[in-house]
């Protein structure tokens, strides 16, 4: 269940156009560069963005604002992989802690749930959250497999516990079933044993962080935001 | 399952994305053409369009309505044809009727999505209307009979009692030539727009055909059953030629054919369609009738404007529906605005490039005209439009950058090399492009017609002359942040060789209307005097080579560079910051300047960045509160390129990674941000996050 926008995210060329006109796109921090005319029509960076998410905020605005974003391929910087584990929580966490006031900031509907089920979701795509107007109490669930399958698994313990055993049966096993399925669709069927834990591991951790990072943060901003994750 | 998957389907997918859905599914049936939905689409339209009659002229006082466009079975297309309602409502400005018929409209457009925003501009009280009437020239020309076909669909005749002024018959003469010559442009520069897709190219391409046939009949129809036609368009016999009739007709028939799906092969089209448009502009200017006496000529200046909270914001699919306001600016305040020249159709915005500054007077001008009973929310901003100078946004960013490092920010500022001069290439460049101007000009002195001379040559080298009049102004105001000893240079330099003030760069603009508008003889003192003027400033490029005179200088001449201001953010990262400084010496195109932005470090960065030698500018600047959107503001503060490149301080980049930034931004004005690809940086790490990371930049 995804609402695919026309044009696609991080597709070579244009990408934002003026008739497009809500479509925001995304460039990380990075590797991007802004005409300083920009900055005069739209305005600063928002300084409440003080450790991730100042650039997909800037980007939404100035999409918004009727300017083009382009997406040069061959760019082309190389970044530091994160030092440790550490400061990739870290980084995570700021996503999922400032990913609340960039919604709020964008969010038009008091209450938005978005299911899907790729393997990483782009949030870009879904254009329907970026428009204006404002409402004071805000849901906003980006339920992916990662948050899903908690849910679910809460739900199988909680019916356990209860003693609806058949219940949490099925539930547990709807789990394992489209884990099962996701992965023979995903890209990840490539990967060797070794790579499939390294790589299923760290993305725990990272989704995890994130989703307590967009938990927290929302609730400052009084909003129930589960973050869209890696 | 299946009860989950139903529950889940009705409770969450129809009713968060049922409109979602349902506008995706009509953009599909739009863009597909594909027959029954067109069909299906089309008898909604119809049945929209009945309905909103029936509700609109129960309103008490609504006298008649009116319909722009055709109704005719085959001509309603859904997000393909125009039609606009004009609604005659009975005695002075009322806000309640106002507001019921919007409120009718938001209504319906609920149910029908497809209805289009303009009925809020086409209400007209009648006395208002009569009364205002000579006053604006908008009105006068959306209710010009003899271009538009006006049907009434309900009511008194409301039209024929007013005093409506037909078009006169150089002026319909003119604006025929002009729509001619628009299309012929646009067409022109659809064959090499990477921008539009195919679709958007041939509905614009077929839009041409259709305007054109639009005009065709028109003039092909002397008993006035369109409306009524001048003496003097009958006249003349365009399309007499049956080779251009022939030429015309196949036109249309691949017009048809498209609408069917039968899709032909576009380039020959567009050849096709070129020739024949060339030759009809040369048989209507081959007939021209002398000059025109009035100021509603077709101007050459064009900008788009969207009008902030638009009633179609809402329901707008993507790319089909027109801006909510799409005008010509006349070039200079005191000339009409001439409506005729609007496109309400699917994405004209494309295709206008404004190049030419707008006034502050310019713009509240046509705020006054909107209010004046069209649009009744007027916040105007400017797209496309480049350059800042007399717009109300260069004011503030001139605030910004002059209070923000001293007032706001509390960061101090250290300035390594500032005073070196930009490259020579750079120069030289100005200065070959100011000699072209120059031989031109002199060339054009040399005719006899002047009034035929090349335009656009004519108009670039106005727009150095005003522009350069602002440079000159904003240094004897003290805005431009020249170094200090160059900029009195320059400012006196300029004061002394050229006459430069206001009420001279006025006649300058009086005699250039002069020679585009009424084509009266042209004086030679004009252009002797941008002679002058342009010497001028060949000489200042030559002696004042500094970085912001460049810039402006290069927006000036629509040159083919644009300075650039690389700005690291950095915290404590001493060693990763030097191999990063490092890649940057490698570049191809060196950044015009390079700020660092110490972000309260705690080691040795600014001895790092202080002992950093490079060919080019290198500022530090130190901010004491942490904080990732802080230091990147403090950094555009102080930036003084046109381009703002921004780059982690733990990354290098490829040596032609500035070049093509540069070339992306220089591919049109409107591209506001580039981002380029960011990739892991190989490393003799083992620990899992590299090799995650690697993972990932593998798959």
């Amino acid at each position: 269940m995804m609402i695919p926008v026309l044009t696609d995210y991080y597709e070579p060329g244009y990408l934002a156009r003026p008739e497009y006109e809500t479509l925001a796109a995304f460039f990380p921090n990075g590797n991007l560069s802004i005409r300083k005319e920009v900055f005069a029509e739209i305005g600063l960076y928002d300084e409440a963005f003080n450790k991730a998410g100042e650039d997909a905020d800037i980007c939404r605005r100035s999409a918004t604002a009727g300017w083009d974003l382009y997406y040069e391929q061959g760019a082309v910087c190389y970044h530091e992989a994160r030092r440790s584990i550490l400061d990739l929580v870290r980084q995570w966490w700021a996503y999922g802690y400032h990913g609340g006031h960039f919604f709020q900031k964008a969010q038009k509907h008091r209450c938005e749930i978005f299911i899907s089920l790729e393997a990483r979701p782009r949030v870009y795509r879904y254009s329907r959250l970026f428009k204006t107007g404002k409402t004071p109490f805000r849901i906003l669930l980006f339920l992916t497999y990662f948050s899903l399958s908690h849910l679910l698994f809460f739900l199988a313990l909680m019916s356990f516990w209860a003693g609806f055993r058949w219940i949490a049966l099925f539930l547990g096993a709807g789990i394992v079933v489209s884990a099962i399925l996701l992965y023979l669709r995903s890209p990840l069927k490539k990967l060797s044993l070794r790579q499939l834990l390294i790589y299923e591991t760290m993305s725990y951790i990272i989704n995890f962080s994130h989703l307590l990072g967009g938990l927290v943060g929302g609730l400052k901003q009084r909003m129930l935001y589960i973050g869209p994750g890696l | 399952m299946p009860f989950y998957g139903a529950f889940i389907f009705k409770t969450v997918f129809v009713r968060t994305m049922g409109k979602t859905i349902k506008s995706l599914l009509i953009a599909i049936a739009v863009r597909l053409q594909f027959p029954p939905f067109l069909w299906l689409f089309r008898w909604v339209y119809h049945l929209a369009i009945k309905v909103s009659i029936l509700s609109i002229r129960r309103i008490p006082g609504v006298k008649a309505i009116y319909l722009s466009g055709s109704l005719a079975r085959g001509d309603v297309i859904y997000g393909l044809s125009d039609i606009d309602f004009k609604i005659f409502v009975h005695g002075r400005r009322d806000k309640s009727i106002l507001e019921a018929i919007q409120d009718r409209f938001a209504l319906l457009r609920k149910i029908f999505p497809m209805l289009g925003p303009p009925d809020e501009k086409g209400v007209y009280f009648q006395d208002d209307f009569v009364t205002d009437y000579h006053r604006y020239p908008l009105i006068q020309h959306l209710f010009d009979r003899w271009f538009y076909q006006h049907q009434r669909l309900w009511g008194e005749a409301a039209m024929d009692p007013l005093p409506l002024l037909p078009l006169r018959g150089v002026e319909a003469h003119l604006s025929y030539l002009w729509r001619l010559k628009c299309w012929l442009e646009i067409v022109m520069t659809l064959n090499d727009s990477p921008a539009l897709t195919e679709i958007q190219k041939r509905y614009l391409f077929y839009k041409a055909i259709g305007d054109l046939s639009l005009i065709y009949v028109r003039l092909q129809d002397p008993d006035g059953s369109n409306g009524g036609r001048e003496r003097a368009l009958s006249q003349m016999e365009p399309y007499a030629n049956p080779e251009e009739r022939g030429c015309l007709t196949q036109l249309l028939k691949e017009r048809r054919l498209y609408f069917r799906k039968q899709i032909i092969p576009l380039e020959a089209s567009y050849s096709l369609f070129r020739n024949f448009m060339e030759r009809c502009c040369e048989r209507l200017e081959a007939c021209d009738e002398g000059p025109s006496s009035s100021l509603n000529t077709p101007s050459l200046w064009k900008g788009s404007f969207q009008i902030e909270g638009g009633s179609n914001e809402k329901d707008r699919i993507k790319g089909l529906c027109p801006p909510d306001v799409e005008i010509l600016v006349v070039p200079w305040p005191h000339l009409p605005l001439n409506p005729l020249d609007c496109k309400y159709f699917g994405t004209p915005t494309y295709l206008i490039v404004s190049k030419r500054p707008f006034r502050l007077e310019e713009i509240n001008r046509l705020k006054r005209v909107y209010r004046s009973g069209m649009i009744h929310q007027a916040t105007v901003l400017i797209k496309d439009n480049p350059h800042y100078l007399y717009s109300p946004f260069s004011e503030q960013m001139d605030h910004w950058l002059s209070t923000g490092i001293s007032d706001e920010l509390t960061f101090r500022l250290f300035e390594a090399q500032t005073t070196q001069p930009m490259p020579s290439l750079q120069t030289e460049r100005i200065k070959e492009r100011l000699n072209i101007y120059l031989s031109q000009v002199e060339e054009m002195m040399g005719k006899e017609d002047l009034y035929r001379i090349d335009r656009k040559i004519y108009m670039q080298f106005l727009f150095t002359l005003v522009r350069s009049l602002a440079l000159y102004r904003s240094l004897l105001a003290g805005r431009v942040d020249f170094p200090l000893k160059d900029a009195e240079e320059v400012a006196s330099y300029l004061k002394e060789n050229t006459p430069l003030t206001h009420s001279f760069i006025e006649r300058l603009q009086d005699e250039y209307l002069a020679v585009t508008g009424s084509r009266r003889p042209f004086c030679e003192a004009f252009f002797k005097k941008t002679k002058v003027f342009a010497e001028t400033f060949l000489e200042v490029a030559k002696t004042h080579p500094s970085l912001e005179g460049l810039a402006w200088l290069n927006r000036m001449e629509d040159l083919q560079t644009l300075s650039i201001s690389v700005v690291i953010i950095t915290r404590s990262r001493c060693v990763q910051l030097t191999r990063c400084l490092a890649s940057l010496l490698r570049l191809d195109r060196p950044p015009d300047e390079l700020i660092v932005v110490d972000n309260a470090s705690r080691d040795a960065t600014r001895e790092m960045v202080q002992n950093y030698q490079a060919p080019f500018p290198v500022r530090y600047a130190y901010v004491p509160e942490v904080g990732y959107s802080t230091a990147r503001n403090a950094g555009v503060r102080i930036a003084r390129g046109e381009v703002i490149t921004f780059i982690d301080d733990d990354a290098t980049v490829e040596p032609e990674w500035l070049t093509l930034i540069e070339n992306a931004f220089l591919r049109d004005p409107r591209i506001g941000m580039v981002g380029g690809s960011i990739h892991n940086m190989k490393s003799d790490r083992k620990d899992l996050v590299y090799r995650y990371f690697d993972l990932v930049g593998r798959m």
